[in-house]
Protein backbone atom coordinates (compact mmCIF):
# COMPACT_ATOMS: atom_id res chain seq x y z
CA UNK A 1 0.00 0.00 0.00
CA UNK A 2 1.17 3.47 -0.74
CA UNK A 3 -0.62 5.77 1.68
CA UNK A 4 0.61 8.99 0.13
CA UNK A 5 -0.81 7.95 -3.21
CA UNK A 6 -4.20 7.11 -1.80
CA UNK A 7 -4.26 10.45 -0.01
CA UNK A 8 -3.33 12.46 -3.05
CA UNK A 9 -5.84 10.71 -5.24
CA UNK A 10 -8.61 12.13 -3.09
CA UNK A 11 -7.64 15.69 -3.81
CA UNK A 12 -9.40 17.54 -6.59
CA UNK A 13 -6.20 18.61 -8.24
CA UNK A 14 -5.09 15.08 -8.86
CA UNK A 15 -7.57 14.74 -11.70
CA UNK A 16 -6.65 11.85 -13.94
CA UNK A 17 -6.63 13.38 -17.43
CA UNK A 18 -4.66 16.38 -16.33
CA UNK A 19 -2.18 14.36 -14.38
CA UNK A 20 -1.58 12.30 -17.48
CA UNK A 21 -1.13 15.37 -19.66
CA UNK A 22 1.20 16.80 -17.11
CA UNK A 23 3.31 13.69 -17.11
CA UNK A 24 4.04 14.27 -20.78
CA UNK A 25 6.42 16.99 -19.71
CA UNK A 26 9.01 14.36 -19.11
CA UNK A 27 12.19 16.21 -20.06
CA UNK A 28 11.88 18.77 -17.29
CA UNK A 29 10.64 16.19 -14.85
CA UNK A 30 13.61 13.98 -15.45
CA UNK A 31 15.90 16.92 -15.03
CA UNK A 32 14.28 17.78 -11.76
CA UNK A 33 14.67 14.24 -10.55
CA UNK A 34 18.28 14.14 -11.57
CA UNK A 35 19.08 16.97 -9.18
CA UNK A 36 20.44 15.50 -6.01
CA UNK A 37 18.29 17.65 -3.74
CA UNK A 38 15.17 16.73 -5.58
CA UNK A 39 15.56 13.04 -6.01
CA UNK A 40 17.69 11.60 -3.29
CA UNK A 41 15.34 11.64 -0.36
CA UNK A 42 12.05 10.92 -2.03
CA UNK A 43 10.30 8.10 -0.27
CA UNK A 44 6.61 7.56 0.04
CA UNK A 45 5.65 9.19 3.29
CA UNK A 46 2.41 8.46 5.01
CA UNK A 47 0.04 11.39 4.84
CA UNK A 48 -2.79 9.56 6.54
CA UNK A 49 -2.12 10.85 10.06
CA UNK A 50 -1.87 14.36 8.66
CA UNK A 51 -5.27 14.05 7.07
CA UNK A 52 -6.77 12.85 10.30
CA UNK A 53 -5.24 15.71 12.25
CA UNK A 54 -6.22 18.35 9.72
CA UNK A 55 -9.69 16.98 9.48
CA UNK A 56 -10.02 16.92 13.24
CA UNK A 57 -9.56 20.66 13.31
CA UNK A 58 -12.10 21.14 10.58
CA UNK A 59 -14.92 19.04 11.92
CA UNK A 60 -15.60 18.68 15.58
CA UNK A 61 -18.62 16.39 15.40
CA UNK A 62 -16.82 13.36 14.03
CA UNK A 63 -13.50 14.19 15.64
CA UNK A 64 -13.78 11.43 18.20
CA UNK A 65 -14.25 8.81 15.53
CA UNK A 66 -11.32 10.05 13.52
CA UNK A 67 -9.04 10.11 16.53
CA UNK A 68 -9.90 6.55 17.40
CA UNK A 69 -9.54 5.50 13.79
CA UNK A 70 -6.07 6.95 13.77
CA UNK A 71 -5.21 5.32 17.05
CA UNK A 72 -6.37 2.01 15.63
CA UNK A 73 -3.89 2.34 12.80
CA UNK A 74 -0.96 0.68 14.49
CA UNK A 75 1.32 0.94 11.50
CA UNK A 76 1.44 4.71 11.32
CA UNK A 77 4.95 6.15 11.53
CA UNK A 78 6.38 8.06 14.47
CA UNK A 79 5.24 11.66 14.50
CA UNK A 80 8.43 13.33 15.74
CA UNK A 81 9.12 16.24 13.42
CA UNK A 82 6.10 15.31 11.35
CA UNK A 83 3.90 18.01 9.88
CA UNK A 84 0.87 19.26 11.70
CA UNK A 85 -1.81 21.75 10.86
CA UNK A 86 -4.68 21.69 8.45
CA UNK A 87 -4.94 20.11 5.05
CA UNK A 88 -2.72 22.10 2.73
CA UNK A 89 -1.04 21.65 -0.64
CA UNK A 90 2.33 21.54 1.04
CA UNK A 91 3.45 20.04 4.33
CA UNK A 92 6.26 21.48 6.38
CA UNK A 93 8.76 19.61 8.56
CA UNK A 94 11.80 20.54 10.59
CA UNK A 95 14.89 18.42 9.91
CA UNK A 96 17.52 18.44 12.62
CA UNK A 97 20.72 16.62 13.40
CA UNK A 98 20.36 14.28 16.35
CA UNK A 99 22.69 16.36 18.44
CA UNK A 100 24.65 19.61 18.48
CA UNK A 101 27.63 20.80 20.49
CA UNK A 102 27.54 24.23 22.21
CA UNK A 103 29.76 26.73 20.39
CA UNK A 104 29.13 25.26 16.94
CA UNK A 105 26.94 25.97 13.92
CA UNK A 106 24.42 23.49 12.57
CA UNK A 107 22.07 23.41 9.60
CA UNK A 108 18.38 23.36 10.33
CA UNK A 109 16.39 22.09 7.36
CA UNK A 110 12.83 23.19 6.70
CA UNK A 111 11.34 20.72 4.29
CA UNK A 112 8.24 21.39 2.22
CA UNK A 113 6.64 18.36 0.65
CA UNK A 114 4.52 19.75 -2.15
CA UNK A 115 1.45 18.11 -3.62
CA UNK A 116 1.80 16.83 -7.17
CA UNK A 117 1.42 19.56 -9.83
CA UNK A 118 1.46 22.39 -7.27
CA UNK A 119 4.37 24.71 -6.65
CA UNK A 120 5.79 27.15 -4.11
CA UNK A 121 7.88 30.24 -4.85
CA UNK A 122 11.57 31.09 -4.68
CA UNK A 123 12.58 34.39 -3.07
CA UNK A 124 14.13 35.93 -6.20
CA UNK A 125 12.30 37.87 -8.91
CA UNK A 126 9.00 36.41 -10.01
CA UNK A 127 6.19 37.80 -12.15
CA UNK A 128 3.60 36.55 -9.68
CA UNK A 129 3.30 34.61 -6.47
CA UNK A 130 4.82 35.12 -3.04
CA UNK A 131 8.03 33.58 -1.71
CA UNK A 132 7.94 31.05 1.12
CA UNK A 133 8.31 32.70 4.54
CA UNK A 134 9.73 30.83 7.50
CA UNK A 135 10.34 31.78 11.09
CA UNK A 136 12.15 29.59 13.60
CA UNK A 137 11.42 29.47 17.31
CA UNK A 138 14.41 28.22 19.25
CA UNK A 139 15.72 28.08 22.81
CA UNK A 140 17.93 30.83 24.21
CA UNK A 141 21.46 30.73 22.84
CA UNK A 142 20.35 29.62 19.35
CA UNK A 143 20.77 32.23 16.62
CA UNK A 144 19.49 31.84 13.06
CA UNK A 145 21.56 33.22 10.19
CA UNK A 146 20.51 34.03 6.61
CA UNK A 147 18.34 31.32 5.04
CA UNK A 148 19.93 29.43 2.14
CA UNK A 149 17.64 28.74 -0.80
CA UNK A 150 18.25 25.89 -3.25
CA UNK A 151 18.16 26.72 -6.95
CA UNK A 152 14.57 26.86 -8.19
CA UNK A 153 13.15 25.84 -11.55
CA UNK A 154 11.94 28.23 -14.22
CA UNK A 155 8.25 28.07 -15.02
CA UNK A 156 6.97 29.98 -18.03
CA UNK A 157 3.20 30.23 -18.16
CA UNK A 158 0.88 31.57 -20.90
CA UNK A 159 1.19 35.31 -21.38
CA UNK A 160 4.97 35.23 -20.88
CA UNK A 161 4.61 34.98 -17.11
CA UNK A 162 7.89 33.80 -15.59
CA UNK A 163 8.20 32.39 -12.13
CA UNK A 164 10.93 30.54 -10.27
CA UNK A 165 9.44 27.73 -8.32
CA UNK A 166 9.83 24.57 -6.33
CA UNK A 167 7.86 21.45 -7.10
CA UNK A 168 7.58 18.17 -5.20
CA UNK A 169 10.00 19.04 -2.43
CA UNK A 170 12.30 21.79 -1.26
CA UNK A 171 14.49 22.05 1.81
CA UNK A 172 15.40 25.56 2.92
CA UNK A 173 18.50 25.63 5.13
CA UNK A 174 18.89 27.91 8.11
CA UNK A 175 22.40 27.85 9.59
CA UNK A 176 22.01 28.19 13.35
CA UNK A 177 24.73 29.23 15.77
CA UNK A 178 24.53 27.53 19.13
CA UNK A 179 26.15 29.59 21.85
CA UNK A 180 28.91 28.16 24.05
CA UNK A 181 26.69 28.57 27.10
CA UNK A 182 23.56 27.01 25.55
CA UNK A 183 21.73 24.70 27.96
CA UNK A 184 22.70 21.06 27.67
CA UNK A 185 19.83 18.63 27.16
CA UNK A 186 16.91 18.35 24.77
CA UNK A 187 16.13 21.45 22.69
CA UNK A 188 13.01 22.02 20.63
CA UNK A 189 13.05 23.91 17.34
CA UNK A 190 9.74 24.94 15.81
CA UNK A 191 9.04 26.57 12.47
CA UNK A 192 6.11 28.76 11.54
CA UNK A 193 5.69 29.19 7.83
CA UNK A 194 3.51 30.93 5.25
CA UNK A 195 3.52 30.20 1.56
CA UNK A 196 1.46 30.59 -1.57
CA UNK A 197 0.71 27.28 -3.26
CA UNK A 198 -0.30 27.52 -6.91
CA UNK A 199 -1.31 25.17 -9.64
CA UNK A 200 -3.81 27.01 -11.76
CA UNK A 201 -5.37 28.37 -8.61
CA UNK A 202 -3.31 29.98 -5.91
CA UNK A 203 -3.96 29.34 -2.24
CA UNK A 204 -2.26 31.23 0.60
CA UNK A 205 -1.40 28.63 3.20
CA UNK A 206 0.46 28.33 6.46
CA UNK A 207 1.72 25.63 8.70
CA UNK A 208 4.22 24.74 11.31
CA UNK A 209 6.24 21.88 12.64
CA UNK A 210 8.72 21.13 15.36
CA UNK A 211 11.44 18.71 16.21
CA UNK A 212 13.85 18.06 19.03
CA UNK A 213 17.57 17.54 19.21
CA UNK A 214 20.05 17.05 22.00
CA UNK A 215 22.55 19.68 23.06
CA UNK A 216 25.57 17.61 24.07
CA UNK A 217 28.33 18.91 26.32
CA UNK A 218 30.86 16.45 24.99
CA UNK A 219 31.20 15.77 21.26
CA UNK A 220 29.86 12.36 20.38
CA UNK A 221 32.18 10.00 18.63
CA UNK A 222 30.10 9.78 15.48
CA UNK A 223 30.11 12.87 13.25
CA UNK A 224 26.93 11.74 11.51
CA UNK A 225 25.00 12.82 14.59
CA UNK A 226 25.81 16.43 13.72
CA UNK A 227 24.21 16.49 10.29
CA UNK A 228 20.86 15.50 8.90
CA UNK A 229 21.59 13.51 5.77
CA UNK A 230 18.88 15.06 3.58
CA UNK A 231 19.88 18.57 4.65
CA UNK A 232 23.55 17.84 3.98
CA UNK A 233 22.69 16.72 0.44
CA UNK A 234 20.78 19.93 -0.22
CA UNK A 235 23.65 21.99 1.17
CA UNK A 236 26.08 20.24 -1.13
CA UNK A 237 23.84 21.09 -4.10
CA UNK A 238 23.35 24.78 -3.23
CA UNK A 239 24.48 27.26 -5.90
CA UNK A 240 28.25 27.63 -5.88
CA UNK A 241 29.69 30.93 -4.65
CA UNK A 242 32.06 32.23 -7.30
CA UNK A 243 35.41 33.59 -6.26
CA UNK A 244 36.64 36.79 -7.91
CA UNK A 245 37.76 36.04 -11.47
CA UNK A 246 36.44 32.52 -11.19
CA UNK A 247 36.66 31.18 -14.76
CA UNK A 248 33.54 29.05 -14.55
CA UNK A 249 31.02 31.88 -15.01
CA UNK A 250 31.68 35.43 -16.14
CA UNK A 251 29.23 38.29 -16.24
CA UNK A 252 29.93 41.60 -17.94
CA UNK A 253 27.79 44.70 -18.18
CA UNK A 254 27.79 47.07 -21.13
CA UNK A 255 25.35 49.94 -20.86
CA UNK A 256 21.94 48.38 -20.35
CA UNK A 257 22.99 44.99 -21.63
CA UNK A 258 24.71 42.20 -19.80
CA UNK A 259 26.42 39.04 -20.96
CA UNK A 260 26.80 35.90 -18.92
CA UNK A 261 29.31 33.39 -20.22
CA UNK A 262 30.38 29.94 -19.16
CA UNK A 263 32.99 27.93 -21.06
CA UNK A 264 31.85 24.46 -22.09
CA UNK A 265 28.20 25.31 -21.54
CA UNK A 266 25.58 24.11 -23.94
CA UNK A 267 22.87 25.96 -22.06
CA UNK A 268 22.85 28.94 -19.70
CA UNK A 269 19.86 30.22 -17.75
CA UNK A 270 19.70 33.24 -15.49
CA UNK A 271 17.39 33.55 -12.51
CA UNK A 272 17.52 37.08 -11.10
CA UNK A 273 17.67 37.55 -7.35
CA UNK A 274 15.46 40.02 -5.54
CA UNK A 275 18.08 42.78 -5.69
CA UNK A 276 19.05 42.30 -9.35
CA UNK A 277 18.33 45.18 -11.73
CA UNK A 278 15.10 44.19 -13.51
CA UNK A 279 15.74 42.31 -16.73
CA UNK A 280 13.52 42.66 -19.81
CA UNK A 281 11.62 39.76 -21.39
CA UNK A 282 13.34 37.14 -19.31
CA UNK A 283 10.49 34.69 -19.89
CA UNK A 284 11.54 34.44 -23.52
CA UNK A 285 15.23 35.22 -23.30
CA UNK A 286 16.32 33.91 -19.93
CA UNK A 287 17.77 30.73 -21.38
CA UNK A 288 20.39 30.47 -24.13
CA UNK A 289 21.34 27.25 -25.82
CA UNK A 290 24.96 28.22 -26.06
CA UNK A 291 27.87 29.25 -23.86
CA UNK A 292 26.68 32.85 -23.78
CA UNK A 293 23.48 34.47 -22.52
CA UNK A 294 22.74 38.07 -23.38
CA UNK A 295 20.18 39.93 -21.36
CA UNK A 296 18.72 43.39 -21.65
CA UNK A 297 18.06 45.47 -18.57
CA UNK A 298 14.97 47.55 -17.98
CA UNK A 299 15.27 51.32 -17.69
CA UNK A 300 16.17 52.41 -14.20
CA UNK A 301 18.95 53.77 -12.03
CA UNK A 302 22.47 53.93 -13.40
CA UNK A 303 23.85 51.49 -10.90
CA UNK A 304 23.35 48.09 -12.42
CA UNK A 305 23.57 44.93 -10.43
CA UNK A 306 23.39 41.50 -11.98
CA UNK A 307 22.77 39.12 -9.12
CA UNK A 308 21.08 35.79 -8.87
CA UNK A 309 21.57 32.22 -9.92
CA UNK A 310 23.12 31.05 -13.17
CA UNK A 311 22.22 27.55 -14.26
CA UNK A 312 24.78 25.98 -16.53
CA UNK A 313 24.34 22.74 -18.44
CA UNK A 314 27.72 21.63 -19.71
CA UNK A 315 28.48 19.70 -22.88
CA UNK A 316 28.06 16.42 -21.04
CA UNK A 317 24.62 17.47 -19.91
CA UNK A 318 25.57 17.99 -16.26
CA UNK A 319 23.82 20.84 -14.48
CA UNK A 320 25.53 23.23 -12.10
CA UNK A 321 24.29 26.32 -10.31
CA UNK A 322 26.29 29.42 -9.43
CA UNK A 323 25.57 32.62 -7.54
CA UNK A 324 26.65 35.69 -9.45
CA UNK A 325 26.82 39.26 -8.24
CA UNK A 326 28.30 41.83 -10.60
CA UNK A 327 28.01 45.60 -10.53
CA UNK A 328 28.44 48.47 -12.92
CA UNK A 329 28.51 51.92 -11.37
CA UNK A 330 28.60 52.57 -7.64
CA UNK A 331 28.37 49.48 -5.51
CA UNK A 332 25.11 49.31 -3.56
CA UNK A 333 25.53 49.69 0.17
CA UNK A 334 23.72 46.63 1.42
CA UNK A 335 24.86 43.67 -0.55
CA UNK A 336 24.41 40.86 1.91
CA UNK A 337 21.00 39.69 0.76
CA UNK A 338 20.73 36.44 -1.07
CA UNK A 339 19.82 35.76 -3.72
CA UNK B 1 -14.14 -3.45 15.30
CA UNK B 2 -10.90 -2.35 13.79
CA UNK B 3 -12.44 -2.63 10.34
CA UNK B 4 -15.34 -0.46 11.36
CA UNK B 5 -13.00 2.29 12.51
CA UNK B 6 -11.09 2.03 9.27
CA UNK B 7 -14.34 2.57 7.38
CA UNK B 8 -15.12 5.62 9.47
CA UNK B 9 -11.64 6.93 8.82
CA UNK B 10 -12.06 6.48 5.07
CA UNK B 11 -15.41 8.26 5.17
CA UNK B 12 -13.88 11.07 7.17
CA UNK B 13 -11.02 11.49 4.75
CA UNK B 14 -13.40 11.44 1.82
CA UNK B 15 -15.50 14.14 3.46
CA UNK B 16 -12.53 16.36 4.12
CA UNK B 17 -11.46 15.87 0.52
CA UNK B 18 -14.89 16.92 -0.72
CA UNK B 19 -14.65 20.09 1.34
CA UNK B 20 -11.38 20.82 -0.36
CA UNK B 21 -12.96 20.03 -3.70
CA UNK B 22 -15.52 22.75 -3.16
CA UNK B 23 -13.00 25.29 -2.03
CA UNK B 24 -10.32 24.47 -4.53
CA UNK B 25 -10.44 25.52 -8.11
CA UNK B 26 -11.53 23.28 -10.91
CA UNK B 27 -8.78 21.22 -12.46
CA UNK B 28 -6.83 23.35 -14.87
CA UNK B 29 -7.77 23.15 -18.51
CA UNK B 30 -4.12 23.18 -19.34
CA UNK B 31 -1.24 22.94 -16.94
CA UNK B 32 1.45 25.59 -16.81
CA UNK B 33 3.99 24.88 -19.46
CA UNK B 34 7.44 24.29 -18.31
CA UNK B 35 10.02 25.89 -20.48
CA UNK B 36 11.46 22.76 -21.96
CA UNK B 37 12.45 24.21 -25.30
CA UNK B 38 13.56 27.74 -24.63
CA UNK B 39 14.88 28.38 -28.12
CA UNK B 40 11.45 27.81 -29.66
CA UNK B 41 9.67 29.80 -27.02
CA UNK B 42 12.03 32.66 -27.65
CA UNK B 43 11.16 32.82 -31.31
CA UNK B 44 7.45 32.55 -30.73
CA UNK B 45 7.15 35.24 -28.08
CA UNK B 46 9.83 37.63 -29.21
CA UNK B 47 7.73 39.13 -31.99
CA UNK B 48 4.89 40.08 -29.71
CA UNK B 49 6.66 42.07 -27.05
CA UNK B 50 8.92 44.36 -29.00
CA UNK B 51 7.63 47.53 -27.40
CA UNK B 52 7.57 47.55 -23.66
CA UNK B 53 4.66 49.53 -22.29
CA UNK B 54 5.89 52.50 -20.28
CA UNK B 55 4.39 55.13 -18.02
CA UNK B 56 3.37 58.09 -20.19
CA UNK B 57 2.62 55.90 -23.21
CA UNK B 58 -0.79 56.01 -24.84
CA UNK B 59 -2.85 53.44 -22.92
CA UNK B 60 -3.76 50.57 -25.27
CA UNK B 61 -7.29 50.93 -26.65
CA UNK B 62 -9.85 48.24 -25.90
CA UNK B 63 -13.49 47.47 -26.51
CA UNK B 64 -14.76 44.71 -24.25
CA UNK B 65 -18.15 43.49 -23.11
CA UNK B 66 -19.05 43.46 -19.44
CA UNK B 67 -20.87 40.69 -17.57
CA UNK B 68 -24.21 42.05 -18.86
CA UNK B 69 -23.05 42.16 -22.47
CA UNK B 70 -22.60 45.91 -22.60
CA UNK B 71 -19.52 47.13 -24.47
CA UNK B 72 -17.03 49.55 -22.93
CA UNK B 73 -14.18 51.14 -24.80
CA UNK B 74 -11.35 53.26 -23.51
CA UNK B 75 -11.73 55.79 -26.31
CA UNK B 76 -15.35 56.47 -25.28
CA UNK B 77 -13.99 57.58 -21.90
CA UNK B 78 -11.55 60.14 -23.24
CA UNK B 79 -11.27 63.18 -21.04
CA UNK B 80 -11.81 61.09 -17.94
CA UNK B 81 -9.41 59.49 -15.53
CA UNK B 82 -9.88 55.71 -15.70
CA UNK B 83 -8.80 53.16 -13.11
CA UNK B 84 -8.39 49.59 -14.39
CA UNK B 85 -8.29 46.67 -12.00
CA UNK B 86 -7.06 43.34 -13.39
CA UNK B 87 -9.55 40.96 -11.91
CA UNK B 88 -10.10 37.28 -11.13
CA UNK B 89 -12.76 36.57 -8.50
CA UNK B 90 -11.02 33.37 -7.41
CA UNK B 91 -7.59 34.84 -6.82
CA UNK B 92 -7.06 35.26 -3.06
CA UNK B 93 -5.37 38.63 -3.56
CA UNK B 94 -8.45 39.92 -5.43
CA UNK B 95 -10.59 38.46 -2.67
CA UNK B 96 -8.52 40.51 -0.25
CA UNK B 97 -9.29 43.85 -1.83
CA UNK B 98 -13.01 43.15 -2.33
CA UNK B 99 -14.06 40.86 0.50
CA UNK B 100 -11.50 40.70 3.28
CA UNK B 101 -10.89 44.43 3.27
CA UNK B 102 -12.70 47.46 1.93
CA UNK B 103 -9.70 48.66 -0.08
CA UNK B 104 -11.50 48.78 -3.45
CA UNK B 105 -14.82 49.92 -2.02
CA UNK B 106 -13.05 52.79 -0.24
CA UNK B 107 -11.40 53.91 -3.47
CA UNK B 108 -14.71 53.89 -5.32
CA UNK B 109 -16.42 55.74 -2.47
CA UNK B 110 -13.77 58.42 -2.40
CA UNK B 111 -13.08 58.87 -6.12
CA UNK B 112 -16.10 57.30 -7.84
CA UNK B 113 -17.69 60.61 -8.80
CA UNK B 114 -14.53 61.93 -10.48
CA UNK B 115 -12.96 58.78 -11.83
CA UNK B 116 -14.24 55.82 -13.91
CA UNK B 117 -13.52 52.37 -12.52
CA UNK B 118 -13.40 49.24 -14.68
CA UNK B 119 -12.37 45.69 -13.81
CA UNK B 120 -10.91 43.52 -16.56
CA UNK B 121 -10.78 39.75 -16.31
CA UNK B 122 -8.36 38.07 -18.74
CA UNK B 123 -9.00 34.48 -17.61
CA UNK B 124 -9.25 32.26 -20.68
CA UNK B 125 -12.49 30.28 -21.08
CA UNK B 126 -12.50 27.32 -18.72
CA UNK B 127 -9.72 28.74 -16.59
CA UNK B 128 -10.06 29.92 -13.04
CA UNK B 129 -12.43 32.86 -12.54
CA UNK B 130 -13.62 32.96 -16.16
CA UNK B 131 -17.08 33.54 -17.57
CA UNK B 132 -19.98 35.94 -17.18
CA UNK B 133 -21.74 33.78 -14.61
CA UNK B 134 -18.86 33.62 -12.15
CA UNK B 135 -18.10 37.32 -12.49
CA UNK B 136 -21.74 38.35 -12.15
CA UNK B 137 -21.81 36.42 -8.90
CA UNK B 138 -18.67 38.17 -7.67
CA UNK B 139 -20.14 41.53 -8.66
CA UNK B 140 -23.27 40.79 -6.61
CA UNK B 141 -21.51 39.16 -3.66
CA UNK B 142 -18.98 41.94 -3.33
CA UNK B 143 -21.41 44.75 -4.30
CA UNK B 144 -19.05 45.94 -7.02
CA UNK B 145 -20.77 48.91 -8.64
CA UNK B 146 -18.48 49.21 -11.64
CA UNK B 147 -18.41 46.96 -14.71
CA UNK B 148 -16.35 43.79 -14.92
CA UNK B 149 -15.15 43.41 -18.52
CA UNK B 150 -14.38 39.98 -19.92
CA UNK B 151 -11.19 39.66 -21.95
CA UNK B 152 -11.34 35.95 -22.73
CA UNK B 153 -8.82 36.10 -25.57
CA UNK B 154 -6.36 37.80 -23.22
CA UNK B 155 -5.53 40.36 -25.91
CA UNK B 156 -6.18 43.37 -23.73
CA UNK B 157 -4.31 41.86 -20.81
CA UNK B 158 -1.32 41.18 -23.02
CA UNK B 159 -1.48 44.69 -24.54
CA UNK B 160 -1.27 46.05 -20.99
CA UNK B 161 1.41 43.46 -20.19
CA UNK B 162 -0.61 42.51 -17.15
CA UNK B 163 0.80 39.49 -15.37
CA UNK B 164 -0.93 39.65 -12.01
CA UNK B 165 -4.34 39.79 -10.53
CA UNK B 166 -4.81 42.28 -9.13
CA UNK B 167 -2.80 44.82 -11.13
CA UNK B 168 -3.92 48.44 -11.07
CA UNK B 169 -3.56 50.90 -13.94
CA UNK B 170 -4.55 54.54 -14.06
CA UNK B 171 -5.15 56.19 -17.42
CA UNK B 172 -5.11 59.99 -17.22
CA UNK B 173 -7.59 62.35 -18.90
CA UNK B 174 -5.35 62.49 -21.99
CA UNK B 175 -5.50 58.73 -22.36
CA UNK B 176 -1.93 58.16 -21.21
CA UNK B 177 -0.75 55.58 -18.72
CA UNK B 178 -0.20 57.39 -15.41
CA UNK B 179 0.15 54.52 -12.93
CA UNK B 180 0.93 50.80 -13.19
CA UNK B 181 1.38 48.45 -10.30
CA UNK B 182 0.07 47.23 -6.97
CA UNK B 183 -2.88 48.73 -5.17
CA UNK B 184 -0.90 49.11 -1.94
CA UNK B 185 2.23 48.12 -0.09
CA UNK B 186 1.05 44.92 1.59
CA UNK B 187 1.76 42.04 -0.73
CA UNK B 188 0.00 39.46 1.45
CA UNK B 189 -3.51 38.16 0.92
CA UNK B 190 -4.94 39.19 4.28
CA UNK B 191 -4.80 42.89 5.04
CA UNK B 192 -4.62 46.31 3.44
CA UNK B 193 -1.29 48.09 3.19
CA UNK B 194 -0.32 51.33 4.89
CA UNK B 195 0.11 53.23 1.64
CA UNK B 196 -2.49 52.99 -1.09
CA UNK B 197 -0.56 53.81 -4.26
CA UNK B 198 -3.70 54.23 -6.34
CA UNK B 199 -5.25 56.74 -3.93
CA UNK B 200 -1.98 58.64 -3.81
CA UNK B 201 -1.70 58.75 -7.61
CA UNK B 202 -5.35 59.81 -7.99
CA UNK B 203 -4.91 62.62 -5.44
CA UNK B 204 -1.94 63.90 -7.41
CA UNK B 205 -3.67 63.59 -10.79
CA UNK B 206 -6.82 65.32 -9.55
CA UNK B 207 -4.68 68.14 -8.15
CA UNK B 208 -3.05 68.53 -11.56
CA UNK B 209 0.30 67.27 -10.27
CA UNK B 210 2.52 64.61 -11.80
CA UNK B 211 2.27 61.17 -10.21
CA UNK B 212 5.24 60.81 -7.86
CA UNK B 213 5.22 57.02 -7.70
CA UNK B 214 3.97 55.89 -11.07
CA UNK B 215 5.25 52.31 -11.13
CA UNK B 216 5.30 49.74 -8.37
CA UNK B 217 5.68 46.00 -8.41
CA UNK B 218 2.28 44.32 -8.67
CA UNK B 219 1.67 41.33 -6.45
CA UNK B 220 -0.76 38.44 -6.52
CA UNK B 221 -1.72 35.53 -8.72
CA UNK B 222 -0.69 35.09 -12.32
CA UNK B 223 -3.26 36.09 -14.93
CA UNK B 224 -4.92 32.90 -16.18
CA UNK B 225 -4.31 33.45 -19.91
Amino acid sequence: MNPSKSFLSLLPSDAGPEARRRSELTPARHDARARPEAGSERKPRSFVPVVAVGWLGANVILAGCAAQATAANETRPATTGAPWGRLTHAQVEVLLPKAVVPGSTMDVGVRFTIEKDWHLYWNGQNDSGTPIEIELRMPAGFKAKQTLWPAPERLVEPGGILNHIYEREVILIVPVEVAKDANVGPAEIAVESKWLACKEACVPESGGAKATLKVDAVPAAHAALYVHEAVAKVRAALPIELAKDDPRVKASIDGRRATIQAPDAREIAFMPGSDCTPVKTLAERGVARSDKLEIELAEGPNTIRISGIVRVVNLEGVRAYYHIDTYAGARPESGQDRP
Amino acid sequence: MKQLWSLVAVAAIAMSASVVAQEGAKPAAKPGEKQVQPAQDGKKEAKKDKAELKIGDKAPEFALKDTEGKEHSLSSLSGKIVVLEWFNPDCPFVVKQHEKTSVMADLVKKYGDKVTFLAINSSAPGKQGSGAERNTKAKTDWKIDFPILLDETGEVGKAYQSKNTPTMYIVDAKGNLAYWGAIDDDSGAEKAGKTNYVAKALDELLAGKPVSQSKTKPYGCNVKY
